[in-house]
């Protein structure tokens, strides 16, 4: 009887990280496919002359990115303070500054190559997939992808070493203080370039 | 004579970089911290915009000629300004007691000086920069206060009297030939491998303080420790796990 437990439980912990391997071999193929996806959205995007595509590629590419999250990382704690038109604002306005900095290279992107290095989960709620990016321009960039393990939504990006997402947040940082109690006018401020 | 006002110019140098020495150990030691120390900031806008001015009126249309070249040419130019460069990582690789560092270095080179470091002869092998701000930092030497320098542009204080001492290092006691061939080479292969930054930093909101922002980020990335950059990785990613809540 205790011999017939020992073999149950031995099977139990061996189907156990059975399971857990494939679920997180499965995360990390979702993650490299989101990436893929990702940047051959971007270069649909920028070959693509017709309005109306490039409007349906930045859907696309809306849909792939954790907006949320960007703008509750980027603005701190001042976001729980924003009442829910400006969160709209906001987002919009980050978004199409995304947009407008890939219109700004776009013969960079039009040939856009990334070569996956390694993926890694990294706690329990996110993968990195690191690897590295050519351009016309720009030779073996580091580049890393965050993405969220349950959406599978891009969270952030790093290019070497240094994360969107933070130098996002330090260049808010003082005009948030300038306009504390007024994000409006922040949000004014920030993206009038 | 020449020789012996570069001597005094060396000995100038060198009292300069230890006078720095003594300014940036009286500053509190805040090198990781998020808040850049920017205690001349309305001077430092200022020499950005000229910086600014200068690059817009000299080195943009300079670089906009030197993109024509073919691309085997300017990976030749940027090739031979890291290698050139390479003595300092040496020397300073020995400071901070990184022997494998020190070791591929100095092999890598040796190598390069068959081609006079125009042709990378083991592109395989890479090794990481030295120099001597980041031996300061090594042994706990505070970053002190961010500044901008004309034509140099943004450094930290540590960084900036580390320079000087790294040019000592490169010119040789004798060797005055570095600076006057080598030195415009770097300019110009900077401008141009750093081209789409100095852009994205033109279109900023706030030119001045993306540039800040990307020049602190980057040297902090690259003088610290593994320790250290895995520490800041942690917390990054509880930050972003709480957020995912």
């Amino acid at each position: 009887m205790n011999l017939k437990n020992y073999w149950i439980s031995k099977l139990i912990i061996i189907l156990g990280i059975f399971f857990l391997n494939s679920a997180n071999a499965d995360i990390k193929i979702k993650a490299s496919q989101q990436v893929s996806n990702f940047l051959n959205t971007i270069k649909e995007f920028a070959s693509e002359k017709d309005s109306l595509i490039k409007i349906k590629r930045s859907d696309e590419l809306l849909d792939m990115v954790d907006l949320e999250f960007m703008s509750k990382a980027t603005v701190g704690k001042h976001w729980k303070t924003v009442n829910d038109n400006e969160k709209i604002i906001f987002k919009r306005k980050l978004f199409n500054k995304f947009i407008q900095f890939i219109d700004l290279h776009l013969e960079d992107f039009k040939e856009i190559k990334f070569q996956e290095k390694s993926i890694k989960l990294r706690g329990q709620k996110l993968v990195y997939v690191t690897g590295s990016i050519d351009t016309k321009k720009i030779k073996n960039l580091d580049i890393t992808w965050k993405l969220s393990s349950k959406e599978n939504k891009i969270l952030d990006v790093e290019i070497e070493k240094i994360s969107l997402i933070k130098t996002q947040k330090l260049e808010m940082r003082p005009l948030l203080k300038k306009n504390k109690n007024n994000f409006s006018q922040f949000i004014k401020i920030y993206f009038s370039n | 004579m020449f020789n012996r006002i570069l001597n005094n110019k060396n000995i100038f140098k060198l009292f300069l970089a230890q006078l720095m020495l003594i300014l940036l150990s009286s500053c509190a030691q805040n090198s990781a911290n998020k808040e850049i120390h920017d205690p001349l900031e309305s001077m430092n806008r200022s020499v950005f915009k000229f910086n600014q001015g200068l690059d817009k009126y000299v080195f943009k249309p300079i670089n906009t000629e030197y993109e024509k070249l073919p691309e085997n040419v300017k990976k030749g130019v940027s090739n031979h300004v890291k290698w050139a460069s390479t003595p300092v990582t040496i020397v300073n690789s020995a400071i901070q007691l990184e022997a494998e560092n020190f070791s591929t270095s100095s092999i890598k080179f040796l190598l390069n000086s068959l081609t006079l470091g125009f042709y990378d002869l083991d592109p395989e092998t890479k090794y990481k920069t030295r120099d001597f701000g980041s031996s300061l930092a090594n042994y706990n030497v505070s970053s002190g206060p961010y500044i901008v320098l004309p034509i140099l542009g943004p450094r930290s204080l540590r960084h900036f009297s580390g320079n000087i001492v790294d040019q000592s290092v490169s010119n040789g006691p004798k060797n005055h030939s570095y600076n006057s061939t080598t030195l415009p080479m770097s300019i110009l292969s900077n401008r141009n491998t750093y081209s789409n930054v100095i852009e994205d930093i033109y279109n900023a909101q706030d030119p001045y303080l993306r540039a800040k922002i990307l020049y602190t980020e980057n040297r902090f990335n690259s003088i610290s420790s593994t320790k250290l950059l895995e520490q800041q990785k942690q917390d990054e990613q509880d930050e972003f796990e709480k957020l995912l809540d």
